[in-house]
């Protein structure tokens, strides 16, 4: 086997990684609205949004693209620099879980590729118009239309529904509820499953076993698909737990009308090539949906510490990368060496999550989590739960607040 | 630089599907509401059942719903190239 050839493996192997990280990290996000509200059972919950994922992968292959063929010139990268990116999204993606920053893992895979082809192929590796047009642009823009429309809907539905007994319209918007956010994990599956499809393929090229310009292979769909559909399955129960008591705050109805919105600009942005954030998107459209309520509030200072955690994240696994990148150039020492630090760094995260496992059985149980970390603020804990008069008792018992500091979209 | 035609779609698109499934489900979730008084599965004693016609309103309220389901399919038909 030859050193290239190696490097190449090695690289899959990370991307699938990463990809499995990202299911472990966000996907259950989605459903664990509809398990907060009792519409699905948590077993049910994890396993739909598992298959879901795996769907969701098959859909598009434009973010793919944009990754493979775009923000980066594949003449000048080789799997080596692509390798250090990896490393630099990952261990980044790892810092930030242990200590529970809201960070994106799309926003920490396009810094790594980008620090590390800066590094390793300088400025003209990079194609920074494309990165401005398909990623700097739609995390601003995607968040904030998924938040207005979000608000939009809400406002209408509670128009409509406030027409009905309040108590059952609650029952109905519960399994829609369900069904909606069961699509965040569909859309999460086609937008965040093509991002490692695009490294994978970008791999490929560089390294000559794919032409420039094309797709992902058929077999790079399927992996990708399958980590990220392992990923939900395996670590979602953490994300339930962590998740489930900090949404309550919102009433079925407004996460209705959030992970449509959601979904809507997903799945739709996916569909441009754009590179967004799914974290990013369903947190513009809570946000949305909690000012949409009459007298809504929103935590406006969660809110303001993930936009710095959003601004911070891709710099930061750009350094990460460019820091990797400088060690790769030593050869396939450097490569090997990096793979261990990963390794380590992986595992060492791994016996602390390990402490306190979470599972189907005592995933409703309301511990704190057990790390000394402050989990990044759950998208649902921006919206409080708002002081309501009498008529809408139905209501009434979903609106506690809990403590933000462990309301985190789940750190792990 | 950047591109205002597809950032416009994705507006146009969110908004549009999004209102449209909402306003759907709420009024599909109403009028199932008004067919019994009671939704879905949850009947409770003493609910109060509200007037009117309770099988013309179960139909709107299931063709509300089936609306809804048919804007998310043809939403994801649209996106994914292999029905093109």
């Amino acid at each position: 086997m030859t050193a290239a050839l190696f490097t190449v493996i090695l690289v899959v192997i990370t991307a699938l990684i990463f990809d499995f990280t990202n299911g472990f990290h966000d996907s259950a996000n989605a459903v664990a609205t509809a398990v907060a509200t009792k519409a699905m059972s948590p077993r049910v919950a994890v396993v739909l949004a598992a298959v879901l994922n795996v769907t969701g992968a098959f859909l598009s292959t434009e973010v793919a693209k944009t990754i493979s063929g775009g923000i980066v010139d594949d003449a000048l990268v080789t799997p080596a620099i692509v390798f250090a990116g990896l490393v630099g999204a990952i261990l980044w993606n790892l810092v930030t879980w242990l200590l529970g920053l809201p960070s994106s893992s799309s926003h920490a895979l396009f810094g790594g590729l980008i620090g590390a082809v800066l590094v390793g192929a300088g400025f003209a590796g990079v194609h920074f118009d494309v990165v401005v047009a398909k990623v700097l642009v739609p995390a601003v823009a995607a968040p904030l239309v998924a938040g207005l429309v979000a608000a939009l809907a809400t406002r209408l539905g509670y128009w409509i529904s406030g027409r009905g007994d309040q108590k059952q319209m609650n029952v109905g918007f519960r399994y829609g509820q369900a069904v909606s956010s069961s699509l965040v994990a569909l859309a999460h599956g086609t937008s965040d499953g093509q991002k490692t499809m695009g490294v994978i393929t970008l791999v490929l090229i560089v390294s000559g076993y794919q032409a420039s310009g094309t797709g992902p292979a058929f077999w790079v769909v399927i992996t990708a698909g399958l980590a990220i559909g392992l990923g939900t399955a395996s670590g979602g129960w953490r994300i339930m737990r962590t998740l489930g008591h900090g949404l309550t705050s919102m009433a079925p109805l407004q996460g209705f009308a959030a992970s449509t919105a959601s979904t809507a600009a997903i799945l739709s942005s996916a569909h441009m090539g754009f590179g967004l954030s799914t974290t990013q998107v369903s947190t513009g459209a809570i946000v949305g949906a909690g000012l949409g309520r009459r007298g809504g509030k929103v935590s406006w200072k969660t809110a303001r510490r993930m936009v710095w955690a959003w601004l911070v994240t891709l710099p930061a696994a750009a350094a990460v990368g460019a820091v990797a990148a400088f060690v790769i150039q030593i050869g396939t020492a450097g490569v090997v060496a990096m793979f261990v630090v990963l390794l380590l760094a992986s595992l060492a995260i791994w016996l602390i999550a390990r402490r306190n496992p979470v599972h189907a059985g005592n995933v409703g149980e309301t511990e704190p989590p057990p790390l000394p970390t402050m989990p990044p603020a759950a998208p649902a804990a921006l919206v409080m739960p708002k002081k309501r008069k009498k008529k809408k008792k139905g209501k009434k018992k979903k609106g506690k607040k809990k403590g933000k500091n462990r309301s985190g979209p789940g750190t792990r | 630089m950047i591109h205002w035609n597809a950032l416009a779609q994705v507006t146009i698109a969110t908004l549009i599907s999004t209102v449209l499934v909402v306003v759907a489900v709420s009024f599909g979730i109403l009028a199932l509401n008004r067919s019994t008084g009671k939704t879905l599965d949850e009947t409770e004693p003493g609910e109060v059942s509200t007037p009117g016609r309770p099988l013309w309103w179960r139909l709107v309220g299931y063709g509300c719903l089936t609306f809804a389901g048919a804007v998310v399919l043809f939403g994801i038909y649209l996106i994914v190239p292999q029905f093109h």
